[in-house]
């Protein structure tokens, strides 16, 4: 299956910050409007699986990747479309990927 | 080169026999052997190569593992502390600066690396004998990542509320524990 590739340090900063806008710098809220998003709605259209390479940023608060990934599956109201549809690369944290599919799953059970 | 050892030391043996029969020949030497005392002899060599050759090695073995997995744990325990450390400084100051999350968010990524790297050294000595305690570990670790950098972590301004660090707290010592019980465990195999 071809891919949509995001690597995050690249595409978007290598200090991921806070869930929203109006509270920092590099929110996941903008990660998700500004690239995650398009290029998941773009993957979807395309019938390609979307990409996203973790690595090679300072980490991860939970916010940031609830509000991003979490917010993806709240968009489609249904976290199978997005883990069906998506896949992870994640060397720097082992158990990255594993959090990042809890915070999809538990997405729409708020 | 145990085994010259051995030939050596059962032609000492014999020779020591031969000169006691020859120079004290008030002691007699039986010349039958009787199935029994056979049987004894036999054991008794089989005992003395099979102890110190195969199960001591193998005990060895299994204590050197044992050790690099132990100290896995601990080193696994004194991150988790830090975090908890961390956490707590947080508290007292009533604010959490930038150099204080950065240092969570990054003993969050040691822990992950960690806790990979003890899953791997488990799998490799004793399969999979801990997959419970891993697993109920593995689920702590993910709670207790949410508690401590969820919310409204990285917001400027932003403090841990009470409930915050009361289930921090609460969850550092489940982790802790756990760990303990694992160290234990690991022990008595």
């Amino acid at each position: 299956m071809d891919k949509i590739i995001i690597k995050i340090a690249d595409d978007y900063t290598k200090i991921p910050g806070v869930r929203e806008e109006i509270e920092g710098d590099f929110p996941g809220e903008e990660f998700l409007e500004k690239i995650l998003l398009p290029k998941f709605k773009q993957a979807l259209a395309e019938k390609k699986q979307l990409f996203v390479d973790l690595d090679d940023t300072a980490g991860y608060a939970t916010s940031f990747l609830e509000s991003a990934f979490g917010g993806l599956a709240r968009e489609y109201k249904d976290h199978k479309i997005v883990l069906n549809n998506i896949d992870f690369k994640s060397e720097d944290d082992p158990f990255l990927i594993d959090d990042i599919k809890e915070y999809i799953t538990d997405a729409n059970n708020k | 080169m145990k085994f010259v050892i051995g030939i050596i030391l059962v032609l000492s043996g014999a020779a020591i026999g031969m000169g006691i029969n020859h120079y004290f020949p008030s002691f007699p030497i039986e010349d039958k052997i009787n199935l029994v005392d056979l049987t004894t002899l036999l054991i008794t060599i089989f005992l003395a190569i099979y102890i110190p050759v195969f199960f001591e090695k193998h005990m060895h073995n299994k204590r050197y593992e044992k050790d690099v997995i132990i100290r896995k744990i601990e080193g696994l325990q004194s991150t988790i502390k830090n975090v908890n450390k961390f956490v707590t400084e947080c508290v007292q100051k009533n604010a959490v600066s930038a150099a204080n999350s950065h240092s969570i968010i990054n003993c969050f990524t040691t822990i992950s690396n960690e806790l990979d790297t003890l899953i791997t050294l488990m799998d490799y000595c004793q399969k999979d004998k801990f997959k419970v305690e891993i697993d109920r570990i593995k689920s702590l670790r993910h709670q207790y990542k949410t508690t401590v950098t969820g919310g409204n972590f990285q917001r400027k301004n932003f403090k841990y509320p009470a409930l915050t660090k009361k289930e921090e707290e609460v969850t550092y010592q489940k982790i802790d524990k756990e760990l303990c019980m694992l160290i234990f465990k690991v022990n008595s195999v």
